[in-house]
């Protein structure tokens, strides 16, 4: 009984929080569609769904997320065993590089490849600009270092003594990676390509700046819908389509991802001195790594960049509102507000990731009770797989009468973004808390300490670097959100990312050389955050 | 015949094995024995290829092995706790090394699992079975496409005592039935006594004595090596004088089933006199001495223990000091109790003594 006690005391929280902030708004939204002038009206739902564009909105957002996906899994599969298992010279700062791009606000992205691929840009003969070839890459560039972490972290961990004795038995090393490596790595290389393909279905910041009105996904779709045309119904139609099928997905890959003992003792492998077979791998990293620099390295020149030539104009030009009068308040304050908001979404990530984390790894004794951990455990998912804009729409919806009324809040926007964190904090902390082999706990309970006690002297020794480098990613989420943050920001108390947009919709040298100026500021802030994350050596930061 | 020559490997500059040189005969078992960080382990990967040499060659039938990668090696290794792949059933693991080479045979498979006493287990999946079966679906992959040396890295040692007896008995059974030329590696005597015909000690990343498993126990090279191959307590002096002297004086007491005309006997009787004063020493195990009525030794006893095969007894020796016996089970010893003793001397070996050795 006092079991069910503490858990439901430990869930109230962050299932409030979660109840209010992210079913409310969302079911708010998708209510809208069913229910238009208050009397339920599925037909309307079905008509938009059989429009000729959604279907061709639908396919476009299948294969490109596909295509990217697949393409981050062959890219990323080489460079993950590169950087986590040879003794390559710095590799730990190639792999804290390598994880910047990941938490990069897409508009950023979106904004470098333009430059590297428009007209004027080193790539520009190549004519990808304003193609579906760019998006891809942009979402490629976004998310291939999800599978290096997801699986160099398993791979790392991997025991070499069943490959050593695949070996022993005559298997040549092609036939040790077919018959025993892959299969091991199996798991992460799943899971890995599962959110892969999620977080490119649900792309938003890159899709709209690359793509623009020509190719559409679900995601700007919705945004299209509502900020622009006004249809209301049609947009929630295209969310619930987009929560199905996420949910599904998500279902499948927790299935996928099932392995029996996650608790199982691993020896980490001590990295190896490279060979000659290993030169194919490293080519490829060379290559990641160059198409990962490309871009972030356009920017950075880009932004040093005016007519007269090299100068610190649009640096300068940041504490001001861009020619034309493009924004309300200068970049600097919407640095700050960024800061500020990212802080507070932060807090927020952090304490209800961390209550979902304990909540769901705590062994349970009875099936039931198993079970409803269980249930926590995807119900808290959920907001990684939502759309931001979803989210963000409804929360304008939902949230401006009482009883929540936060129509004004300077909160609005931090609980947001904290929502949006939360998948990215949990997924951090539960790996590590879920290793904690329970008879530590027990054992520590056994010589005399209280429930508290034992937290104190088991968990939290091991928790303490995965709980800064959550905050670190919670941070970083934070400050680059862009799809949430679009629909809530007030147009005088913006963010950057949300400027950043302004600037490049606005006509005007200056306004894009400030929108490029600023993309690095927010680049260089990440990435500053990222490098120190990277420093706490945590195995599992990003490993979904 | 595999071969080492002045086999070194180093980790990071430290030497884990130091110019080793052994000789496996084909058909043959050794045991390279040794406590934990000697550097046994380090030597079984050396072989296998897994650990790059620092010096020294490694040849087999007189071709050198030292650049071909372990899957060209033909020595299949079997590990401490059989590493089967978890992702396949019993019969794919055992099977595998026959589908790497293209002639998969279901026959084949259920031959070597009844070779190991597995019959019925194709299906059964690695995390189903128990340690024991898990090591002889090891053993069975193993052995699976007849390996010129199978590598045996503590095969018993993850295993509760009985079974590893009962294992050791059948290892040995199977790798003689098969003529397989097998080389393992193992902390425990017992192990490498059930198992293996050859015996090579290692220490701190040397072989500081090798032979005929036999005359190694008979003759350990120094104290150290005596103790780590079971022997109870080291003698040395007088006191080691007085009990080959009890074993000159009884060779033929009725608790000692070798006639005095044995070469252990015999070289023991032979350096007995040479030993007063000198400075080598007398290796004992724990039942070297046996409570006997006739026996030439005294002693008063300081504790008893029943043990289900016999009475084990400490005895307070005059002129030798303290000492492990044993009596019959049924026999009542204790403490402060006169006790005479006699020796077995097949259960006694001398140490540092210019025995000829092999």
């Amino acid at each position: 009984m006092r079991r069910w006690l503490t858990l439901a005391l430990l869930a109230t929280g962050p299932v409030l929080v979660v109840g209010v902030f992210f079913v409310l708004p969302v079911s708010g939204m998708v209510a809208r569609g069913f229910w238009p002038d208050g009397a339920f009206e599925p037909r309307g739902v079905l008509e938009v769904l059989t429009r000729p564009r959604v279907a061709r909105v639908a396919w476009f957002t299948v294969w490109t997320a596909g295509a990217a996906t697949v393409i981050s899994v062959i890219l990323g599969l080489p460079a993950a065993f590169v950087l986590h298992r040879l003794a390559l010279p710095g590799r730990r700062v190639i792999r804290a590089a390598l994880l910047v791009p990941f938490v990069l606000p897409t508009v950023v992205v979106g904004v470098a490849f333009r430059l590297l691929l428009g007209e004027a840009g080193p790539l520009g003969f190549l004519g990808l600009d304003g193609t579906p070839v760019a998006i891809v890459a942009g979402l490629v560039f976004f998310n291939i270092a999800v599978v290096i972490r997801a699986v160099g972290a398993a791979w790392e961990s991997l025991d070499p003594r069943p490959g050593e004795a695949a070996a022993a038995l005559g298997a040549s090393p092609a036939q040790v990676w077919w018959t025993v490596t892959l299969p091991a790595l199996r798991p992460a290389i799943v899971s890995a390509a599962s959110i892969v393909f999620l977080f490119c279905a649900t792309a938003f910041g890159i899709v709209l700046t690359l793509g623009g009105v020509r190719y559409a996904t679900i995601e700007t779709e919705i945004y299209l819908l509502t900020t622009t045309l006004f249809d209301l119904q049609a947009a929630a139609a295209l969310s619930v389509l987009q929560l199905v099928v996420v949910i599904a997905l998500l279902g499948l890959a927790a299935r996928l991802r099932a392995v029996p003992d996650a608790t199982a003792a691993r020896s980490a492998a001590r990295p190896r001195r490279i060979r000659s077979g290993d030169v194919p791998a490293l080519v490829i990293t060379v290559v990641v790594l160059a198409l990962v620099a490309a871009p972030i390295a356009t920017l950075v020149v880009g932004s040093f960049r005016t007519d007269a030539g090299w100068s610190l104009t649009n640096y300068r030009a940041l504490t001001g509102v861009g020619s034309n009068d493009a924004l309300l308040v200068p970049v600097t304050e919407a640095l700050l507000t960024s800061v500020r908001t990212a802080v507070d979404a932060t807090w927020m990530a952090l304490l209800m990731g961390l209550a979902v984390a304990v909540l769901v790894t705590r062994r349970s004794q009875t099936r039931s009770e198993r079970r409803v951990r269980g249930v926590l455990d995807g119900f808290f998912m959920l907001p990684l797989g939502v759309s931001a804009v979803t989210l963000g729409f409804g929360f304008l919806i939902t949230l401006d009468r009482p009883p929540v009324d936060l129509r004004d809040s300077a909160l609005l926007v931090p609980i947001a973004q904290a929502l949006v964190a939360l998948p990215l904090v949990v997924r951090t902390l539960v790996p590590v808390l879920a290793g904690i082999d329970d008879r530590q706990r027990q054992a520590a309970a056994s010589l005399g300490a209280s429930p508290l006690r034992a937290l104190v002297t088991v968990d939290l020794p091991v928790v303490w670097k995965p709980l800064l480098a959550a905050s670190g990613f919670a941070f970083a989420a934070s400050l680059g959100e862009f799809g949430a943050t679009s629909f809530l920001a007030r147009d005088d108390n913006p963010t950057v990312p949300v400027v950043i947009f302004r600037l490049i919709g606005h006509p005007g040298e200056l306004n894009f050389g400030m929108a490029l100026a600023a993309s690095v500021v927010l680049a260089g802030t990440t990435a500053v955050v990222m490098l120190a994350v990277e420093r706490l050596r945590v195995p599992s930061v990003g490993a979904f | 015949m595999l071969t080492l020559t002045d086999v070194s490997v180093a980790y990071d500059g430290v030497m884990a094995v130091e110019a080793v040189s052994l000789d496996v005969p084909d058909g043959s078992i050794l045991a390279v024995l040794g406590p934990s960080g000697c550097g046994k382990s380090t030597l079984l990967r050396a072989i296998a290829g897994l650990e790059p040499l620092t010096s020294g060659d490694i040849s087999f039938d007189g071709r050198g092995v030292d650049r071909l990668p372990t899957h060209k090696r033909g020595f299949a290794l079997m590990f401490q706790d059989g590493q089967l792949f978890a992702h396949m059933t019993v019969a794919r693991n055992v099977g595998y090394a026959l589908r790497l080479r293209r002639r998969p045979s279901t026959a084949r498979v259920a031959e070597l699992l009844s070779l190991v006493g597995l019959e019925g287990y194709a299906d059964r999946l690695p995390t189903t079975l128990s340690g024991g079966e898990r090591q002889r679906v090891a053993l069975a992959r193993a052995l699976a496409v007849e390996p010129r040396l199978l590598l045996l890295d503590e095969p018993l040692s993850a295993l509760d005592s009985g079974l590893r007896e009962r294992l050791a008995v059948d290892l040995r059974k199977i790798l003689h039935a098969a003529g397989t030329t097998a080389l393992m590696v193992t902390h425990d005597h017992d192990e490498a006594f059930q198992v293996a015909d050859q015996l090579a000690v290692m220490r701190e990343g040397r072989v500081v004595q090798s032979g005929v498993i036999d005359e190694v126990w008979s003759a350990p090279v120094d104290e150290e090596t005596a103790l780590f191959l079971g022997y109870a307590r080291v003698l040395s002096g007088s006191a080691a004088a007085t009990v080959l002297a009890a074993v000159e004086s009884d060779g033929t007491s009725p608790s000692s089933p070798s006639t005095p005309s044995s070469p252990t006997v015999a070289a023991a009787q032979g350096q007995a006199r040479a030993l007063t004063g000198g400075s080598a020493s007398l290796a004992v195990r724990r039942s070297a001495l046996v409570a006997d009525r006739h026996g030439p030794l005294f002693g008063a006893v300081e504790s008893a223990r029943v043990t289900p095969e016999v009475l084990r007894l400490v005895v307070e020796v005059r002129d030798v000091g303290l000492v492990d016996a044993v009596a019959a089970r049924d026999s009542h010893w204790g403490p402060g109790e006169t006790v005479r003793l006699s020796v077995d001397p097949t259960r006694i070996a001398l140490i540092g003594a210019d025995l000829p050795r092999v």
